[in-house]
């Protein structure tokens, strides 16, 4: 790494340290929440398929990106879709659409009503036919040869954190990912549809499968993740959040809280960090994070305005500040005022960044995001 | 600078598992938890033995998640 990157990044990384930690610094952070919109913007004019099929292109797509706009951390480096092995098994739950620019992930059922017991006991059983429901008729040298195309799967995001750390002075977003076991069922196994169902119609088997995946996999692998070395991150633990939404407030008390807290608090007694990755709000259920310590918890909201989440939640910090609406629609002195005002409104404990996965073309204009890269890039609090 | 690119060292297991039996690499998986992955395993063969039956376990519980 050279003497001026290696700078770069520990500067960086302290500060972002610091503001996870919930301490002041003398600049903010500007957090990259940009996914498909990436491949739409770059200069080399790519199909969407085309890109998606081609990691060393989604690799110059994302360093064209950071050269741009010079983001402190991203939290997507382009690897959200890493779509070659499912395009040679003939078929995933994708839809690309060059013409429409858009990704689409179909609602699907992969384990049946009457699984859940299974699952429970027979956990690799029901994997391998979930496995041949979604892939029939699948022949041994196809799956054979795309699990020799998965190896550029597992190496793409190394390859790419290195890259980011040593060329760009960018931090990796976050160590390791730990999961309630009902998301599990509800984005891939289940579906939403079928899994909503679940919660009205099938409580003691979710309770009983829950609480062995939650003995067996996921405390285990939370541990097994807070031991490793994560000091290069920037967070230690991610967590998205995203079944909460289907839920009223006695599902979520039943089928999701109890399985988050044990996560955090687990986090929280090795003394690291967590981030959640919300979908929709989580203003409705402040109650339950507001007494976890300031520097322990950061969230990344999509619905809730973030000085409304600073006001409901106080000790958590928090990213984002910028929607897309305003950087899809508007101007770059308006983009460049909203960024002005909310980091001014939020204080410490805050990171600018988008209110979404930004993905589509109308996401976001270059000139809006330039303009707001270059402010929050000089801003300085006196 | 260089870009991801790991096309010849996978084209070239590629290459390794078509030369094992025809009849082996145009079977259907066998839907069988025990005998199904360990078919697919042992056409792994560009891979050490005793990794050749994480890399189907993996690769299933990964695609599930995709």
């Amino acid at each position: 790494m050279s003497i001026e990157y290696k700078r770069n990044f520990e500067d960086r990384l302290n500060m972002l340290h610091d503001v996870v930690r919930y301490k002041h610094t003398d600049r903010v952070p500007h957090f990259s929440n940009f996914f498909t919109w990436k491949i739409l913007d770059s200069d080399l004019k790519p199909k969407l398929s085309e890109a998606l099929a081609d990691y060393g292109m989604l690799d110059r797509i994302q360093c064209e990106f950071q050269e741009r706009y010079g983001f402190d951390v991203h939290y997507d480096l382009l690897a959200r879709n890493l779509l070659k092995p499912s395009s040679i098994l003939g078929g995933h739950h994708h839809l690309i659409n060059d013409e429409a620019e858009s990704i689409n992930f179909f609602d699907h059922t992969l384990m049946e009503d009457n699984e859940y017991p299974d699952y429970k006991d027979k956990r690799w059983e029901v994997t391998w036919r979930m496995f041949i429901r979604k892939y029939p008729e699948l022949t041994q040298g196809t799956m054979a040869e795309a699990i020799a195309l998965n190896a550029e799967n597992a190496a793409y995001n190394p390859w790419m954190f290195k890259k980011f750390r040593e060329e760009y002075g960018c931090p990796q977003c976050y160590g390791f990912i730990s999961q309630v076991p009902y998301e599990r069922f509800h984005k891939y196994y289940r579906g939403i549809k079928a899994g909503s169902m679940d919660l009205r119609r099938r409580k003691n088997e979710l309770l009983d499968t829950f609480a062995a995946l939650q003995e067996e996999e996921v405390i285990p692998g939370t541990k097994a993740g807070l031991a490793n070395d994560t000091s290069l991150c920037m967070i230690d633990l991610m967590i998205p959040m995203l079944a909460h939404t289907m839920m009223n407030g006695k599902q979520w008390e039943t089928f999701y809280w109890p399985y988050l807290k044990e996560i955090l608090d687990t986090a929280l007694a090795a003394g690291k960090t967590v981030m959640i990755y919300l979908e929709n709000s989580l203003i409705r259920f402040k109650d339950y994070f507001e007494n976890y310590p300031k520097g322990f918890l950061t969230v990344v909201p999509e619905l809730d305005p973030v000085t409304d989440l600073r006001e409901a939640l106080p000790n958590i910090t928090i990213v984002g500040g910028i929607t897309s609406d305003l950087l899809g629609q508007g101007t770059p002195e308006e983009c460049v005022a909203e960024a002005k005002r909310v980091i001014e409104a939020m204080g410490d404990g805050f990171m600018l960044g988008q209110n979404k996965m930004m993905s589509f073309r109308n996401d976001c204009k270059r000139e809006n995001l330039l303009a707001v890269s270059e402010f929050v890039q000089n801003f300085r609090w006196e | 600078m260089t870009y991801f690119d790991m096309s010849e060292a996978v084209n070239k297991n590629r290459e390794i598992i078509r030369s094992n039996d025809p009849a082996a690499l145009e079977a259907v998986i066998d839907p069988d938890c025990v005998k199904g992955p360990e078919q697919v395993a042992a056409l792994l063969t560009y891979l050490p033995e005793e990794q050749r039956m994480a890399a189907v376990k993996g690769f299933v519980a990964g695609m599930l998640l995709d």
